[in-house]
């Protein structure tokens, strides 16, 4: 009674092995995959293949990144927001994350240097407590980019455009 | 002297100490500072404890102290940029953000600090809410805006939201943390046992902070932005017509019902100030198309 028993075991293992193998191999199997998603955390996105390239961005957990090459183990990607870089490709994975995985997703840092982003004299307030928040923070960019465009879009209006607002819409004050 | 009679007596010293710097620049927080450290000394401390002892006393002094503007704007803006990392991001309407803008700056311009930076931002969020934080940055969730019918209903939320940065209420929220950090900080050095420091903490706070002070900045904070929204010509009924509604559809109120005071309350104060203070027979801009069209990508979602 213990040879089929082991027998079993034997197929059953191997069945196993075979899934697991046709699993991997169905990643390439069809070519590259359009789209891959940031399996852990956070991942790093670099200008290069090279591990010491320099890093582009920081890139959430569950974040799509499509695919537009292959080069030493890494993904050649596009960023959701338009730039390419290269990220290793053990940090992804062709499975769409979960909804709550999704909470991270999307760059959360520019890892790019001031000059790089033509980034001009800081704004007061938000900027620099913008520097602090995403250093300290996995804070989303778009958050940060949000906060500037409240600030800024407040420093547009000028006394006169209020003015003609309270004039038009016959607001007068008593 | 006994310890039970020095931990009293240094706290007691340092609260008067502390108060006089909300009446004028007596002493300063490095004075109050050096007082404590003194007073700790010779009441028989080592010199790491008196030092951390005066170092208490001068945040309790300095918890007293108004917030700089530059600092309430960096805090201001941190506090945005997690508003929209934590609540939601900011509603792609460019024109809606700018109505909801001038509306803003409209009323702002007759505030008490017409001098802050102030920027007005809607976040996409389904809950009903409004907040505002330091140096100006005020916030109306898309949920907010629908629940609204015209101009001097976002005009009278608007200006609730700019009282609180005119009142300094956060400012007051976090002088009182740091106060209790101080406490904190003489009750360790006076005794090692955490469990005492921190009880001598909530002493402290109950002293100094009654329970339910948050509710009066809120009333306060109605008070003054109906005031407000009137002044800027706007219908002095608009803030309470909007809380009325919110509190009328139970469940609906989302954050604003479970950060703000009850509705009803709220309503019969507003009422009451309406028409102590006359402000209904002032008239006042309601604009309700205007609001209508501004907030139309909002209807059709």
């Amino acid at each position: 009674m213990k040879l089929p028993v082991r027998w079993m075991a034997i197929v059953a293992a191997a069945g196993v092995m075979l899934a697991a193998g046709s699993a991997a191999f169905s990643q390439t199997r069809g070519g590259t995959p359009k789209t891959v998603y940031v399996k852990g955390s956070s991942a790093i996105v670099r200008t290069g293949p090279a591990t010491n390239a320099p890093q582009l961005a920081t890139v959430g957990k569950g974040t799509a990144l499509a695919v537009v090459g292959t080069a030493s183990q890494r993904w050649k990607v596009r960023l959701p927001d338009g730039r390419q870089g290269f990220i290793t490709q053990i940090s992804t994975t062709p499975d769409p994350p979960s909804a709550s995985d999704r909470k991270l997703a999307g760059v959360l840092r520019d890892d790019r240097g001031a000059g790089e982003m033509g980034a001009g004299p800081s704004m007061r307030g938000v900027s620099a407590t913008a520097e602090a928040a995403a250093g300290t923070e996995l804070i989303p960019m778009k958050a940060v980019a949000d906060a500037k465009a409240m600030e800024e879009l407040a420093k547009s209006i000028k006394p006169a455009d209020i003015d003609m607002f309270l004039q038009e819409g016959k607001v007068v004050a008593p | 002297m006994t310890k039970t009679l020095r931990i009293p007596l240094i706290f007691a010293a340092v609260v008067a100490l502390a108060a006089c710097e909300t009446t004028g620049p007596i002493l300063t927080t490095k004075d109050i500072q050096t007082i404590g450290q003194v007073a700790a000394a010779a009441s028989g401390k080592s010199k790491e404890e008196s030092e951390q002892v005066g170092q208490g006393a001068g945040n309790v002094a300095g918890a007293f102290s108004p917030l700089p503007y530059d600092k309430e704007r960096d805090l201001g803006g941190t506090i945005a940029i997690k508003a929209f990392a934590n609540q939601g991001p900011r509603y792609a309407d460019d024109k809606l953000q700018y109505y909801v803008n001038l509306v803003g700056l409209s009323v702002a311009r007759r505030s008490a600090r017409p001098e802050v930076e102030y920027s007005f931002a809607v976040i996409a969020d389904d809950d009903i809410n409004a907040f505002a934080g330091p140096g100006g940055y005020i916030f109306v969730t898309t949920a907010a805006v629908r629940a609204m019918r015209n101009e001097a209903e976002l005009a009278g939320v608007l200006a609730h939201e700019i009282a609180h940065v005119t009142e300094r209420h956060m400012n007051q929220m976090l002088r009182r943390n740091q106060a209790i950090n101080g406490f904190v900080q003489i009750g360790n050095a006076l005794d090692e046992n955490a469990r005492a420091a921190g009880e001598l903490a909530k002493q402290g706070e109950d002293i100094l902070f009654n329970r339910g002070y948050d509710q009066r900045f809120e009333y306060e904070a109605d008070a003054v932005g109906l005031e407000l929204a009137t002044s800027a010509g706007y219908d002095a009924r608009g803030l309470r017509d909007f809380v009325a509604r919110i509190g009328q559809e139970k469940g609906k109120s989302g954050g604003w019902g479970s950060t703000h005071p009850a509705s009803s309350d709220r309503v019969a104060r507003m009422d009451q100030l309406l028409v102590s203070q006359g402000l209904t027979e002032l008239g006042g801009a309601v604009n309700a198309d205007r609001f209508r069209a501004a907030t139309a990508s909002l209807a059709a979602n």
